[in-house]
């Protein structure tokens, strides 16, 4: 029982934590960012299995938290208020070459990284060349060049 | 034959066709920053000694008759905190006594010095012990979370202790 009592918990903290930290967090987009995720997993570790390194432990736990994603995912099916808060929404940064300077903000994505988006996927070099750049809900920067 | 469900995705009027929700951006975004303060607020409170594990808030200190006692304030689930006594020169031997309640969330560790004598019973645990140094203290491990209140008695005097332990 103790198993899925800590798996559950810890499992929505987290979500909730990650959610509600920003996007930015989630696409990895710096050495810190990544640091940050790997010491994270690290720490809920100890949270997760407390003394018990049972196999069954692990397996009663690893089980647990996959059910949790499958309720989450059938879950968000029947309600579109917990998909939007679980996944978030595209946000528009450029539309048609011009900036939307409340979406960077609120979003913490400066000009540097839409650029670094853009010479990425399309080779672009300037900002004139962007017509639409779209923070993704996955928290990376999805680029559409002009024709 | 089945027919997909349908899903629309609506078409902005600058020819982008995605599901934005600029209206719920805006209300998630101010939950973030709400969330930030939160967490900031969490991380002071750490270090404080709010959320067990030691901080300037962490002990509380409580007169019971001559002796006095200092427990965490805070304690954390199968964390072990100390319970240190200070107790005056005399008697030589000093009798202590931790109520029923302490054994509901705590277990008794390591306790230093080794006690004289140890009972324990319906009516809790019972104690006798040398402090020459005049401090001792005791190891104690939350087994459960939430309000603990106990009694703790010193040769004859007592008062109620609480601790709040987190999960």
């Amino acid at each position: 029982m103790e198993s899925v009592l800590r798996g559950v918990p810890v499992y929505l903290i987290l979500l909730v934590i990650l959610r509600l930290s920003g996007r930015r967090t989630l696409a990895q987009s710096t050495p810190f960012d990544f640091v940050l995720l790997l010491i994270v997993a690290e720490t809920t570790q100890q949270a997760l299995l407390g003394d018990d390194f049972s196999v069954t432990n692990a397996v009663v736990l690893i089980v647990t938290l996959f059910a949790m994603d499958i309720a989450m995912s059938l879950l968000k099916k029947r309600s579109g208020r917990l998909a939007r808060f679980m996944d978030g929404t595209p946000s528009v940064l450029i539309a048609q070459g011009v900036p939307d300077w409340e979406a960077m903000g609120r979003a913490r994505v400066d000009l540097a990284d839409i650029l670094s988006a853009a010479r990425t996927a399309h080779g672009l070099r300037r900002l004139d060349e962007i017509d639409f750049a779209v923070l993704e809900q996955s928290g990376g920067i999805s680029i559409i060049p002009k024709a | 034959m089945q027919t997909a469900p349908r899903q629309t995705v609506p078409l902005r009027p600058d020819g982008l066709q995605l599901d934005e929700r600029r209206d719920w951006q805006r209300r998630h975004w101010r939950a973030e920053r709400i969330a930030w303060a939160g967490f900031g607020a969490l991380v002071l409170a750490a270090l404080l000694g709010l959320t067990g594990a030691g901080g300037p808030l962490a002990s509380a200190r409580i007169g019971i008759g001559p002796a006095e006692a200092a427990m965490p304030r805070v304690g954390r689930l199968q964390r072990a905190g100390l319970l240190t006594l200070r107790l005056p020169a005399e008697p030589a031997l000093h009798e202590i006594r931790l109520g029923p309640g302490f054994t509901d969330h705590y277990t008794l560790g390591t306790l230093h010095p080794r006690p004289r004598h140890e009972a324990t019973g319906p009516g809790g645990t019972r104690l006798v012990v040398a402090a020459p140094g005049g401090e001792v203290r005791f190891q104690v491990r939350p087994h459960r979370p939430g309000l603990a209140r106990f009694t703790l008695g010193i040769d004859g005097h007592a008062a109620r202790l609480g601790a709040l332990v987190l999960p």
